[in-house]
């Protein structure tokens, strides 16, 4: 896989399995925070567990109560170890921003420079990322 | 590191001054969260809200109460009106949730008090006299209000996330953005619903199913509706509303002759042309109404009303509706409202006709959040398209979507009554 150039969202680096989401998820109702398993029974990838994954995701959708379903996520220690979006949507940004607030080890964000690189991947990858850049 | 936006952005002197600490430390996160969102989203400056509306006003875990706590220590207060929407539990004395959820929910309410926020707990603020006017700037978070707000009101708001609204109360900023613009605000989507008969629009429930195909058909954008009535209740454009902000990550439309900026077509698109147009009618709708809706006999164990929060009119309709059966539920029959219109039911007297027919009026919270009512199993019947699109999944149940008269006979039959089916 060549190297794939990534728009920073929140900086940081990461390396791990990839686990990528075929359709765009809600966090609030969709994600148990607690394990951090997808509990949407209208997704595809329902019981698939983001855990410590470089997560790519297509979007987000649905409530707007998403930062606080992700927030409790990393707070139980199931978070990521990356997530990158396929198109930008704050969201994430605003969830790892208050975990640092009140001091949890939260993770970077990324969105694709060009959303067609996400063809490129395959879930259960080992993938690197540093400087913005993905490989 | 390349910032995502080029573009830099412009920040005023109170900006500023909150992002070097002089308004507190807790207005300094604030300002802070909210011009990285700015920065993400490509927004070239902050403008003011004039009132804000919090989603985060139910507990959903240990984090939140942790961060309240810490803002809270940190001197947070809302600088703009602020009303926080539906909560985990019903709060109110009586309450049917458990005891440990309603004192987790009073315990987070209770900070956001403290911070300033007025304890509406609705997820329907346009019922309130706070509602705000065409034009007006505004954070709110709650999709069906967010999608009222644009589309109905004219109001403006983007689809604000929980913790950047109060974010937002705390500083009365919010970045320049998506349906703050102008331009953004046009329709990209034209759907054609002339091929809908001329009597269906008198349903309420052709309005639940056209929101939930809407939905379905706009995704992100901002669609423009053509071939409808000329008339619509503001019942009926809110359940478009609610129903496309379900399927969909709809948070503006327009109807022609209906909604806030559409009295015409061209108004709607800004004169430009449209990347989509779909033709609906009678057929996608009649799918919908199968799709959504159990058949004639299926047991029920409960009716549930009022996702988003039962309106004065809907509850005059209801009360209607029984009295002409003259017959009462034999199935648990809940409607949650917000504690604003319960008042003015019971001035008008409504209470009690309601609860003699087996009636559970509710407040505060929503009965497609787990654990909220008890007792929901099987299949459970709703007029309301947003409350059947999520509750199987919150709830593990299945739902039932049908017309508010079918509701009230199926409350008194115990089982689907569906007057009308569908041609599949």
């Amino acid at each position: 896989m060549r190297a794939i150039e990534l728009e920073v969202l929140v900086s940081g680096e990461a390396s791990g399995p990839l686990l990528k989401l075929r359709e765009s998820i809600s966090f609030w109702g969709g994600l148990d925070p607690a394990s951090g398993k997808i509990i949407d029974v209208q997704h595809p990838d329902e019981g698939q567990c983001i855990r410590d994954t470089i997560l790519l995701l297509p979007g987000i959708r649905g409530s707007t109560a998403a930062p606080g379903a992700l927030l409790e996520c990393i707070h139980a220690g199931c978070g990521p170890s990356a997530l990158i979006l396929a198109e930008s949507d704050p969201t994430p940004m605003v969830a790892v921003l208050v975990a640092q607030h009140i001091g949890l080890k939260a993770f970077p964000v990324y969105s694709l420079r060009h959303a067609g690189d996400m063809n490129s991947f395959k879930s259960g990858r080992q993938v690197v990322i540093r400087d913005g850049w993905l490989s | 590191m390349r910032p995502v936006s080029q573009s830099p952005l412009k920040l005023s002197r109170f900006d500023r001054s909150c992002l070097q600490g002089d308004e507190g430390p807790a207005c300094r996160f604030a300002m802070t969260l909210i011009t990285e969102v700015a920065r993400a989203t490509a927004a070239s400056r902050l403008i003011d809200i004039s009132q804000a509306h919090l989603v985060g006003s139910y507990d959903s875990g240990p984090a939140n109460v942790k961060f309240l706590d810490l803002m809270l220590e940190q001197g947070a207060k809302v600088r703009v009106p602020t009303s926080l929407n539906a909560s985990s539990a019903c709060v109110e004395s009586g309450s049917p949730s458990a005891a440990q959820d309603v004192r987790r929910a009073r315990d987070v309410i209770r900070r956001y008090e403290t911070m300033g926020c007025t304890p509406t707990l609705t997820c329907a603020p346009y019922h309130l006299s706070s509602l705000p006017r065409k034009g007006e700037v505004i954070a709110w978070a709650e999709s069906n209000a967010i999608v009222y707000a644009n589309s109905v009101i004219g109001a403006r708001t983007n689809k604000t996330m929980q913790y950047l609204d109060f974010c937002a109360a705390i500083t009365g900023r919010i970045p320049a953005c998506g349906l703050y613009l102008d331009d953004q605000r046009l329709a990209t989507v034209h759907i054609d619903c002339s091929g809908i008969s001329v009597d269906r629009w008198s349903e309420s429930l052709s309005w639940q199913l056209l929101g939930l195909l809407t939905g379905t058909l706009a995704g992100s954008a901002v669609p423009v509706l053509t071939g409808m009535a000329d008339r619509a209740t503001a019942d009926d454009l809110r359940a478009l509303g609610s129903g496309a902000a379900s399927t969909g990550n709809v948070a503006m439309f327009h109807a022609v002759g209906l909604t806030a900026e559409a009295p015409d077509l061209e108004s709607a698109t800004g004169g430009r042309p449209v990347t989509t147009r779909f033709e609906v009618g009678d057929r996608e709708l009649d799918t919908l109404e199968n799709q959504y809706g159990a058949a004639p006999g299926t047991p029920i164990s409960a009716i549930c009303l009022g996702t988003p929060h039962f309106s004065f009119a809907e509850f005059q309709q209801l009360q209607a509706e029984f009295a002409d059966a003259g017959q009462v539920c034999v199935i648990p029959f809940y409607v949650t409202t917000s504690r604003h219109v319960r008042d003015q039911l019971d001035r008008h007297g409504y209470s009690e006709s309601l609860v003699k027919s087996g009636v559970r009026v509710l407040t505060d919270s929503c009965s497609y959040y787990g654990r909220v009512v008890p007792g929901l199993s099987g299949t459970v019947m709703t007029n309301s398209a947003k409350w059947a699109y999520y509750a199987s999944g919150n709830l593990g149940i299945k739902s039932s979507l049908s017309s508010l008269s079918d509701c009230v006979a199926s409350a008194i039959s115990g089982q689907v009554e569906r007057r009308t089916v569908a041609q599949s």
